[in-house]
């Protein structure tokens, strides 16, 4: 007798947190929060809707086709070739990202937090980390993400409370930034930081339509949103305008600010060691996303097999981009691919999927 | 429930509900009158839980020596005859289960509408004898199992308490597998009755606690164990299963999980906001036992930025006249209070671990005072191995303590990178582990009922244990 494993939302929703929080981080990540400028708390909720509004169809329908995945969904509207189709683009994407991310976690470990240590080490090590953790596979990253969360929270929750003595109200008010037009504008580049929500729809295979998916995309979704809009609002409260709006690393600039960082002078040493956890676990869980999409478009018995093709193409990514500007640069590029590739492919094969359903049964 | 009317159909309800006779403990026995003859009585108690002796003295002798003349035999007329306060008539069988589930004695007539309960509990305890002011009045697990097995009953007098009885022929002995139906995993019990047949239990008799610690390769024990019943009684009732063996005072709990590694034997008696915050202390503690040394050495050794020059300036001045380098004073410490720690457990005396920690300290504050290491990775050792003491579960202490080194080496060699570096491999490791098919992050039961998840089986993570 098989021994089955159910996750809950909760879990559901850890994976999702973790994954976005390393996501935060990167320096892709910083273009699109300059843009946001001062209401970047307002951009970031209104990305979360955005976000959770795209995502909750795509996720309720998904769960309704048998198999429960992007794959198998892309199976059951066109076929296998659609099937391969769909791997080669979303999984492609991922396998991109990765390549990317990897280039930019290792850059920012050596430059930023860790200036001691060889590049070379930063990059084989992320490599094993990443290596290990989509070897292990969806469940083992699914239970290292929830026993991860709290601990995550606790210090994110005891940075922002540690810095809301310097606030100042009238920095809230959105009007001080650059106003609703541009404001919303805007907001679908932050959207396409939930990209790698993706792999929440590519670990579906896993999932049963009861598992409450869509919940835990919107306990993830918003939770994030929250999260970054706080940060956001007491980035803001603290700095004032347009100083707040232009401060790369705002988590981090806030972790400095700690009442414990008239101690630690540069806390975000200590800060970044949660990112590279969370950096791996990311990795790891968007690696092992893409592979389970091909093991399942191709027919291979397990994921794992992929596991280390995807992650020599990843590394070879990371490798090109000469420095870290031109990562970031290619990375930017990237966002609106992304956002496509994440919602619109997915939200492409349900409408297809629904329209033959319905022309079929019409028949 | 009314009283099943024939002796076979309370036969028949009792394993049922008890299930008799693959139920440890759980003793039903015929009992004949003296007249009319060849009539039968069936006479119901749990072992341990009530007075072999008194029911000797107060059921089986009086009943031997009545005589019903007119060979009527009926409930009422055996509780005239065993004239006592203490003995009722219940009509009801739920009712009669629970009277003997809390230590009574129950006898069933033939076609007799009631039970006779007779109240002779008087259980079995053995406690620790050293109560403090902090810690409630707890009894221990003895040699006997069948007291053993009492002492976990009062504790969950639930009718779907097995204790399945297994024989270790080449030992002598019996051992049990305890598990709550309908909460443990079904596939886990399976894999710790296979184990016990698989001369585990004999295994156990032989070694002791060290057939709980001793496993395959890796950093996980196979099992866990107790010698607290409320800590047994509580795992129990969280879906865990327990395997108690005849003259072993400990108790072995499967599957390994982090919660049952961070679960105290106090546990049990706390009200519900103290015994998660008292995990949350623990889960603290192993923290700080993993990162405590290793933070200091990646701080001194490649994260100045992040100490304030004045302090930074005194830490250089304290350190200036140490002659080892940071890296090498922690390793020698935590080396140093390892060896403390062993030659503790082998002195005698119930304080013998604690008075050599002690002493141990006091050493090292010698060594500071002279100069041959900082005051800094003194304070850091000493709250290091108080951290230690804190974690009361020892397979998770013998986790931590190689862990510890690693952590340190890679704090060393790279920093807090290093340090991340590990942890996430050793979170992985752990992560993908599992006991009994069970993964360590992981619940015992209640994640697997329901079909069309992940067949954890499938995935091929690493298994510890049978």
């Amino acid at each position: 007798m098989a021994r089955e494993i159910r996750y809950g939302s909760w879990s559901l929703a850890a994976a999702g947190l973790t994954v976005l929080f390393a996501q935060a981080f990167h320096p892709s990540m910083l273009g699109v929060l300059w843009a946001a400028e001062t209401a970047g708390w307002l951009a970031l909720l209104l990305a979360g809707l955005l976000a959770f509004a795209l995502f909750w169809p795509v996720a309720v329908q998904v769960a309704r086709v048998p198999g429960s995945s992007l794959i198998s969904l892309a199976r059951e509207t066109g076929g296998r070739p659609t099937a391969v189709a769909t791997a080669l683009l979303a999984g492609g994407l991922l396998v991109y990202h990765s390549g990317l991310v990897l280039r930019e976690a290792s850059e920012m470990a050596v430059t930023l937090v860790y200036p001691h240590t060889p590049q070379t080490f930063a990059m084989v090590a992320l490599v094993i980390c990443v290596l290990y953790g989509a070897l292990g596979g969806i469940d083992a990253m699914v239970l290292l993400c929830r026993s991860f969360l709290p601990v995550l929270l606790l210090v994110t929750v005891g940075i922002l409370f540690g810095t809301l003595g310097w606030g100042e109200i009238r920095y809230l008010l959105p009007l001080w930034g650059p106003g609703p037009g541009l404001l919303l504008a805007r907001t679908p580049l932050v959207v396409a930081i939930y990209s790698p929500l993706l792999f929440l729809l590519a670990g579906a295979s896993r999932l049963h339509d009861r598992q409450h998916l869509w919940r835990a995309g919107l306990v993830a979704t918003v939770g994030v949103a929250l999260l970054f809009a706080a940060v956001k609002v007491v980035l803001v409260m603290t700095f004032p305008y347009p100083l707040g709006s232009t401060i790369a690393f705002p988590l981090h600039a806030l972790a400095r600010l700690v009442i414990g960082g008239r101690f630690f002078e540069r806390i975000e040493s200590l800060w970044l060691f949660f990112w590279v956890y969370a950096t791996a676990c990311h990795l790891g869980a968007v690696l092992h996303a893409s592979a389970a999409m091909y093991a399942e478009a191709v027919g291979f018995p397990s994921h794992r097999t992929a596991v280390l093709p995807l992650l020599l193409t990843a590394g070879t990514i990371a490798l090109f981009p000469p420095d870290i500007g031109r990562a970031i640069a290619w990375h930017v590029k990237l966002a609106p691919v992304a956002l496509g590739i994440a919602f619109g492919l997915p939200f492409l094969l349900v409408v297809v999927h629904l329209i033959r359903g319905r022309v079929s049964n019409g028949g | 429930m009314p009283i099943p009317p024939t002796l076979e159909s309370v036969r028949d309800a009792i394993a049922a509900s008890l299930h008799w006779p693959n139920n440890l403990g759980v003793e039903l026995q015929p009992v004949h009158p003296a007249e009319p003859q060849g009539v039968e009585m069936l006479l119901l108690y749990i072992q341990g839980l009530a007075d072999e002796e008194l029911i000797r003295l107060r059921v089986l002798e009086p009943v031997s020596r009545f005589s019903c003349q007119d060979g009527r035999l009926t409930p009422a007329r055996i509780r005239t005859a065993l004239h006592s306060p203490r003995v009722r008539l219940e009509g009801d069988f739920d009712a009669v289960i629970e009277g003997v589930l809390k230590g009574a004695a129950a006898l069933f007539v033939q076609g007799g509408a009631d039970a006779v309960m007779v109240e002779i509990g008087s259980p079995a305890t053995r406690t620790t004898g050293g109560v403090t002011s902090e810690q409630p009045h707890m009894d221990v697990f003895g040699t006997e199992l069948i007291d053993n097995l009492a002492l976990v009953r009062q504790r969950l007098s639930d009718p779907a308490l097995i204790a399945e009885p297994h024989s270790l022929p080449r030992q002598r002995g019996t051992a049990a597998v305890l598990f709550l139906e309908g909460r443990a995993d079904p596939e886990v019990v399976a894999q710790v009755r296979a184990w016990v047949e698989r001369r585990g239990g004999e295994e156990a008799m032989r070694r002791g606690l060290a057939a709980g610690i001793r496993g395959k390769v890796g950093l996980l024990p196979e099992r866990l164990s107790s010698k607290w019943p409320d800590h047994v009684a509580t795992m129990l009732d969280t879906g865990y299963v327990v395997v108690m063996i005849d003259r072993v005072y400990h108790a072995y709990i499967a599957p390994v999980t982090a919660t049952a590694m961070l679960a105290g034997a106090f546990d049990a008696v706390q009200i519900r906001p103290n015994s998660h915050l008292l995990r949350l202390v623990r889960f603290t503690l192993c923290v700080l036992v993993l990162i405590g040394s290793s933070s200091l050495v990646a701080l001194m050794n490649y994260h100045h930025e992040m100490i304030p020059a004045p302090f930074l300036m005194a830490l250089v001045s304290i350190r200036e006249s140490a002659p080892l380098p940071i890296l090498g004073s922690v390793l020698a410490l935590e080396a140093f209070q390892e060896m403390m720690r062993e030659a503790g457990f082998h002195l005698p005396g119930r304080f013998a671990a604690g008075a050599a920690l002690i002493a141990g300290k006091i050493l090292i504050l010698i060594l500071v005072q002279g100069g041959v290491i900082g005051a800094l990775e003194g304070a850091v050792s000493v709250g290091v191995a108080f951290a230690t003491l804190g974690l009361l579960n020892y397979e998770l202490v013998y986790m931590l303590r190689p862990l510890r080194f690693a952590m340190i080496l890679g704090a060393g060699a790279f920093g807090f990178f290093g340090m991340a570096t590990i942890l996430f491999l050793i979170s992985m490791y752990l992560a993908q582990s599992k006991s009994y098919g069970v993964p360590f992050f992981g619940e015992p039961g209640i994640h697997y009922a329901a079909p069309g998840g992940i067949s954890s089986r499938t995935q091929g993570g690493r298994t510890h244990g049978p």
